[in-house]
């Protein structure tokens, strides 16, 4: 992450209003005496899920010794395979919406070395069928992606676990396809462990991480990574006409080739001791890389992107000269349904619920299919007295209808009673013709499909 | 008591700090408690769905129940007004001398983008947690940072801008 954007970010935290609240601790007790008083005693049992029992019997028989001989294999710089990484349920980022797109699985022929040494980091990428395309960064070992048993991964074995394309989620960045159907994408991502592992079972945060990142997804404390394991990733594909990418690091400038038609690049630093964990952990992604090292694009017609400070405001500012970037990226084929192909009734019914409460049920027939990332509908609306700015909004069921079928939503309902006075709002078409992800950005138009409003009581 | 009552009892310690500063960030002092309360109390009915981490799960619920505050239309029922009652004696004033720029340039921000700035920098979660707790994608949070981000530097970017340079562009723009 760049100076800049440190600064807002530390600004930012700084202006918390509750930096110094600590909460009473006589309010902390009480509180807890009267939720246990509550009538029913105690709250309903909940479900776990269970750990496979091969996995099991595993954890439990993994004695110190194993811990002792990946360490030992780890320091001669011996890796052996171990067991693939198991899918993360429920975190199948990249394959959510539409499934793989059979024949889009490419690894890179691209390898970075570790600073720490050991096996290199490499790239896979992969399409899904609802017109998303995502890269996965991993330790390559024998053609395969995945990462090795160390920094309180997969107990430290010091084997090397194969991702499976769904086992990783914060490493993987996922954008909108272009029109010919490739991936346009910049990622800068900070203090990775150098196990290549940041998926749930294990992994370790480093020192700089807040007291809420230091618990894992069981309620317990995740390990602290030591700084010298900490890495900076900063990977990208930037089409089929770029060249190079010139970065600099400690003051010298190196110019690395970009690889394939997939114009792919992957840097992989030390993270700095000082840089704030919680502001890269998610990394960012640009049509530019920002936030890194990388100082300069260079094409094949001859043409160098400059990138500056204000390479992150996009557009004319992405690169000095300007160019339009991302270079080669094709805008989609499908144009945008007009105001009238995309009007139709909405039916807006205020109702009351099983407890009194008022619920408004929207429902209209879609004049429109949505097949993929690219377009979604959605709703907005305003209760009387909101602030200006403010706005509530909600799911649509379903969330990818064929033309002509009915979908509906609720606005209010148990725990979101209505305010009384005029509510008003719209249903929203969202088609993302830009680069980038579907957002609220200037690639993506919005336009309204139908007005409601309604009087609550 | 039963296995469940010990295993909320963990949650409650664990997390109480952690909701009661996020709700100090978003309702006045004198609901922080009550929006405190309103969240425990709704998670002790609901334990049996939760499935993952506690934490984003409470602050989920915290969000919704700051913003039924901020409405201030939310429905009581006997035990919420019982909390309250009882609650209500004495709440904490959290020190608030936020810089004014910063605080400026975040009213001109949405709703979304700035709960998720502020769980990001306030509330200290990485994005794979703020992303569960808004509700969306690890990458749809990241990008919804990274932006609102972005909008938050232009608005302080403007209210640095000399009042002359304002009146000339205005000019230039006749």
């Amino acid at each position: 992450m760049k100076a800049h954007a440190i600064e807002t970010m530390a600004r930012l935290a700084a202006a918390d209003p509750a930096r110094d609240a600590s909460p009473d601790e006589t309010e902390r007790a009480r509180l807890w005496q009267l939720i246990a008083a509550t009538p029913g005693e105690a709250p309903p049992k909940r479900t776990r899920a269970r750990l496979p029992r091969p996995r099991l019997r595993l954890a439990l028989a993994i004695p110190a010794v194993l811990a002792l001989s990946g360490a030992a294999l780890a320091a001669s710089g011996v890796i052996r395979i171990g067991a693939p990484a198991e899918p993360v349920k429920g975190f199948s980022a990249p394959l959510r919406g539409g499934g793989l797109a059979k024949g889009t699985v490419h690894l890179l022929p691209l390898s970075t070395a570790d600073p720490g040494g050991g096996p290199p980091w490499g790239m896979r990428v992969l399409s899904t069928r609802s017109g998303e395309g995502c890269v996965q960064v991993g330790r390559l070992l024998g053609g395969k992606l995945g990462a090795i048993g160390r920094d309180n991964a997969f107990h430290d074995d010091g084997l090397f676990h194969q991702f499976a394309l769904d086992s990783t989620f914060a490493k993987s960045a996922c954008t909108l396809l272009d029109g010919n159907g490739r991936i346009f994408l910049n990622a800068t991502v900070g203090d990775i462990p150098a196990s290549a592992w940041i998926g749930y079972g294990g992994g370790c945060v480093p020192s700089t991480a807040t007291r809420a990142e230091r618990i894992d997804e069981h309620g317990k404390p995740r390990a602290l990574c030591p700084q010298a394991d900490e890495r900076n990733l900063y990977y990208g594909l930037l089409g089929a006409d770029a060249k190079s990418i010139t970065y600099k690091l400690n003051g010298v400038a190196h110019t690395q080739a970009t690889v394939g038609p997939e114009g792919a690049y992957l840097i992989v630093t030390r993270a700095s001791p000082t840089q704030l964990f919680n502001f890269n952990a998610g990394g960012t992604q640009d049509v530019v890389p920002v936030d890194g090292p990388i100082t300069e694009l260079h094409y094949r017609d001859g043409q160098t992107c400059h990138l500056t400070s204000r390479s992150w405001i996009g557009g004319s500012d992405a690169c000095t000269p300007a160019l339009h970037e991302p270079i080669g990226w094709t805008p989609p084929r499908t144009p945008v349904p007009s105001v009238a192909q995309l009007y139709a009734p909405l039916h807006a019914r205020l109702l009351r619920n099983r407890t009194g409460a008022y619920e408004v049920a929207l429902s209209f027939a879609a004049p429109v299919a949505i097949t993929g990332a690219r377009t979604t509908y959605k709703t907005m609306w305003r209760e009387a007295g909101m602030p200006t700015g403010v706005y509530g909004g909600g799911p649509l069921t379903p969330s990818e209808p064929v033309a002509g079928q009915t979908v509906s939503a609720r606005v209010g309902g148990p725990g979101h009673p209505l305010r009384p006075g005029i509510l008003s709002g719209a249903v929203i078409f969202m088609d993302a013709t830009g680069p980038g992800n579907i957002e609220e950005g200037p690639g993506t138009v919005e336009r309204v499909v139908a007005r409601f409003t309604v009087r609550v009581p | 008591m039963s296995e469940s009552h010990d295993e909320f009892e963990c949650v409650y310690q664990d997390c109480y700090a952690a909701v009661h500063r996020y709700a100090a960030r978003r309702v006045p002092p004198a609901a922080v408690q009550d929006v405190v309360a309103d969240t425990f109390l709704t998670a002790w009915r609901r334990y049996g769905e939760l499935s993952g981490e506690p934490l984003p799960w409470l602050l989920g619920i915290a969000r919704r129940a700051a913003a039924n505050q901020l409405r201030g239309g939310a429905r009581r029922d006997a035990l919420h007004e019982r909390l309250r009652s009882e609650l209500r004696s004495s709440v904490e004033t959290p020190r608030n001398d936020a810089d004014p720029q910063v605080a400026a340039a975040l009213a001109t921000l949405s709703e979304r983008d700035r709960e998720a700035l502020t769980l990001v920098a306030w509330d200290g979660l990485e994005h794979r947690v703020a992303a569960s707790v808004m509700g969306c994608s690890t990458s749809a949070f990241t990008v919804r940072v990274h932006r609102a981000r972005r909008k938050l530097e232009r608005a302080l970017a403007g209210q640095k801008r000399n009042p002359l340079d304002v009146v000339k562009e205005a000019r230039s723009l006749r």
